[in-house]
């Protein structure tokens, strides 16, 4: 698989612009993350809460570029959220397009999720962490 | 660069001295000092007010420590009263004091201030021409001569020449009262000095245009306003929120102010503490602060764990939610293996290529023509069950591997998020348990009954609940600045989009933008220049106080402060220079004024008034010898005491050129003249 076609840049919708640009400022539990890492999150969120829509408008410019993923562990997620999506049709694990496209789709519904911890009252971390648990918990009791 | 030396000062009738001249010259250029000796009240002192006298006008080293008008017919005049005493009804007779100096270039100046008097009576003498306390000093001549060829030659507008050779705000840089040290370093002298430093490094010129600029570009912006409503609008809401960032800031240096008062009121309580003679005091105390210094590292290392935890959260979020989907194409992985479908038979291209190519690798016919026809139906068959997936068997095969270990990760990550947790709770309870046993020594402070011990106590929790209260308010105030900052740089990117719509809007962008480009830079040369000056200043006033200094290892360094106020830091780290002795503190000021001199590159003539007075043996005689690196090829005059002098004059010899001894003669009881003769 050729490395280029992994870079891409992934955008966000133009109406979610103004959170994404608000959670870089200081009063944001998120001001020190990149914009790759905060995508990933909202993503993540999409796919956990099922939330996938199409963007209405993709802000120009893009958000950021596949190339600033810190290692290869994003795209794994990307490929296997992406076969998932499709019913288990491994040939989606190789088709890029398909691969961000529905990364983009899972993170704009995931934004509103990602809003409502930002904004809701107590710690981001300590929210992030208890979703993390009860998700945690719910795979253990479902194996047993 | 000024430079200047003195060749000889003349006094007539001024004070004690009825007639004295005071060579400075020197044969040769290493030997630089000139020592003029003298019991108190002889006339030492004087020396620097004829020099100020001479130059502005005033007397600036008077002990009561204020220019006395000279209208003020109660202090003693000006005039030397056996002249006085001696002249006849009606007489007159001049008061002057004369400098010859060289410039940098060797232009020699004479400069003479002459005021002159009129006995009236016995008991009385006034300014003559009568009458000329007038506005234009007519009794008063003040004359610079420049010397040409072998003549001087009179200069218009003295005051003015005076003031560019011998600029009065340098006055205190070059004539150093010694005695006055305590004043030295309060916070008023401290923001002149600021200020002189900055004139001699041209920093103020660059300050000066820097605000030349900032006006010019205020104006662009005030003419944007009319282009549109809309930019109308954004101009003012920008400028308010400006007025709120200037609001603001004036707030947070104030309490940033209030807050570093609190520390030091603290560091003075818990140094009265520790001294305590009662010695459970004492380590009940030392007990306290090793609690508090615990509490601070312990606070840090929480602050540490708690970004791990943050990290370790954003990195694996992601991974922990989607763990369903990385498990569930495993499985189709798995099962595609499994059933022998992954990895494929055949790759989809190899079998394009045969069919292209009509023959097998075995040879066999492909064409599809006769008996191949079969043959090629079953390839055909193959190619159409294999799909895309056979090209990337090797990439599929990566991909689940790296599921494979994304899955063990997520595993590790909770036992990761599990110890910081466990760190995180641990250092809290110790936090926790250190403060209760602080409040334990407080209780135990509090009830020695110690009366001295309980004050400062109260005032000890006092001080460090205010400084609680002046951080909380640093935060808020720091936290509305960051968000001020925030709304600022929006609103201007508003109002730049909004600039760009027109013509006229773009050409005034251009010119801001121009603008504000040239005050950036002036402002880092500006402060590169200022860090520069004050790190130099600081370097020299370290080397040259640890040079004085007898007890070097108690003192840590010397800092100097962007206000330019100077503190001592002690070995274990509290401010100290409040409680330097006398001794140390003139020690501090002769070092400063040295490096100040040093760098300011401002190569005046030095008088220094009482040097070594209130400095014992030993610093006087490490001060003697740092003299010379001091103040290398500096023209300085000390005036001394005759025992502060002569048990150091040997050391002083390889810079000495000159030593006067004033002596004083008393005609009558109650007045007397003061003479200047070698010193022997």
């Amino acid at each position: 698989m050729p490395e280029d076609e992994r870079y891409a840049i992934v955008s966000i919708d133009q109406k979610h612009k103004a959170f994404y640009d608000g959670l870089k400022k200081t009063s944001s539990p998120l001001r020190n993350l990149e914009n790759s890492q905060i995508w990933l999150l909202a993503f993540a969120l999409g796919f956990h809460n099922k939330l996938r829509a199409k963007s209405v408008q993709r802000a120009p410019g893009g958000y950021f570029r596949t190339e600033y993923f810190h290692d290869s562990i994003p795209f794994t997620l990307l490929r296997a959220v992406c076969v998932n999506e499709h019913d288990g049709d491994l040939t989606k694990a190789i088709d890029w397009s398909t691969i961000f496209s529905t990364g983009e789709e899972l993170a704009t519904g995931g934004t509103q999720a990602l809003k409502e911890l930002v904004e809701s009252h107590g710690d981001f971390y300590k929210k992030l962490e208890d979703i993390l648990r009860d998700e945690c918990k719910r795979k253990t009791v479902k194996k047993k | 660069m000024i430079q200047l030396q003195i060749e000889s000062i003349t006094l007539t009738n001024y004070r004690q001295y009825s007639k004295a001249k005071l060579d400075f010259t020197s044969p040769e250029r290493n030997k630089f000092l000139t020592v003029i000796v003298g019991e108190s009240g002889f006339g030492k002192t004087n020396i620097l007010n004829a020099i100020s006298w001479c130059l502005y006008g005033e007397e600036l080293h008077l002990t009561g420590g204020k220019n006395i008008s000279p209208r003020d017919e109660n202090v003693l005049p000006i005039y030397n009263i056996p002249t006085f005493v001696k002249a006849r009804p009606m007489e007159v007779f001049p008061v002057s004091v004369e400098i010859a100096m060289n410039d940098s270039s060797g232009q020699k100046w004479v400069i003479e201030r002459t005021k002159k008097f009129q006995k009236l009576r016995e008991d009385k003498a006034a300014m003559f021409p009568s009458g000329s306390n007038s506005p234009d000093g007519s009794s008063v001549s003040l004359t610079i001569q420049k010397k040409k060829g072998g003549n001087y030659e009179p200069q218009e507008n003295s005051a003015e020449r005076i003031g560019s050779l011998v600029p009065k705000a340098l006055e205190q840089y070059f004539l150093f009262d010694a005695e006055k040290i305590r004043d030295y370093f309060n916070v008023h002298i401290a923001a002149a000095i600021k200020d002189e430093v900055n004139k001699l490094s041209q920093v103020d010129t660059l300050s000066r245009a820097i605000e030349r600029l900032e006006k010019k570009r205020d104006d662009f912006r005030r003419e944007s306003s009319p282009i549109s409503a809309s930019t109308a609008k954004l101009e003012e809401d920008l400028q308010k929120i400006r007025d709120s960032l200037a609001l603001e800031r004036g707030e947070l240096r104030n309490s940033e102010a209030q807050k570093k008062a609190c520390d030091d009121t603290i560091q003075m309580i818990k140094t009265e503490l520790r001294g305590c003679t009662e010695e459970n005091v004492a380590s009940l105390q030392k007990l306290r602060d090793e609690h508090d210094e615990a509490i601070q590292k312990l606070e840090d290392e929480l602050d540490s764990n708690e970004l791990k935890k943050q990290k370790a959260l954003v990195k694996y979020a992601p991974i922990i939610l989607t763990m369903p989907a990385i498990e569930s194409t495993s499985h189709v992985i798995a099962r595609l293996t499994r059933s022998g479908e992954l990895p494929p038979e055949y790759r989809k291209s190899f079998l394009q290529r045969l069919l292209q190519e009509e023959k097998c690798i075995c040879g066999e016919d492909l064409s599809g023509k006769a008996s191949s026809k079969g043959r090629r139906a079953s390839v055909q068959k193959f190619l159409d069950e294999t799909d895309e997936l056979s090209e990337a068997t090797v990439d599929i095969s990566r991909f689940d591997g790296d599921m494979d270990r994304l899955e063990s990760e997520a595993a590790a990550f909770w036992e990761e998020l599990d110890g910081l947790g466990s760190n995180i709770k641990r250092i809290e309870t110790e936090i926790e348990n250190k403060r209760i046993k602080m409040a334990d020594i407080d209780g135990k402070l509090k009830g020695l009954n110690v009366e001295k011990v309980t004050r400062l106590q109260d005032r000890l929790q006092e001080a460090e609940k205010a400084k609680d209260e002046w951080s909380k308010k640093i935060g808020a105030y720091e936290g509305r600045i960051s968000h001020l900052k925030d709304d600022e740089s929006d609103k201007a990117d508003d109002l730049d989009n909004e600039l760009k719509k027109t013509k006229r809007g773009l050409e005034l962008k251009k010119k801001i933008d121009f603008l504000n480009d040239a005050i950036e830079a002036a402002e880092k040369v500006r402060d590169n220049i200022t860090k520069k000056v004050k790190g130099e200043v600081a370097r020299l006033t370290n080397e040259n106080f640890f040079s004085f200094l007898s007890k070097k290892t108690a003192f840590e360094k010397v800092e100097i402060t962007d206000e330019y106020e100077v503190n001592v830091v002690h070995a274990l780290g509290w401010q100290a220079r409040q409680y330097l002795s006398t001794g140390e503190t003139q020690m501090l000021a002769l070092a400063f004024f040295a490096a100040l001199h040093k760098v300011s590159g401002l190569d005046m003539p030095i008088f220094i008034d009482a040097p070594l007075a209130r400095i014992s043996e030993s610093p006087t005689e490490r001060i003697v010898e740092a003299f010379p690196k001091c103040f290398e090829n500096k023209q300085v005059c000390l005036l001394m005491l005759d025992k502060e002098f002569r048990p150091v004059r040997d050391k002083f010899l390889p810079i000495l050129c000159r030593e006067y001894q004033i002596l004083y003669n008393e005609e009558e009881e109650g007045y007397g003249s003061s003479v200047v003769t070698e010193y022997a």
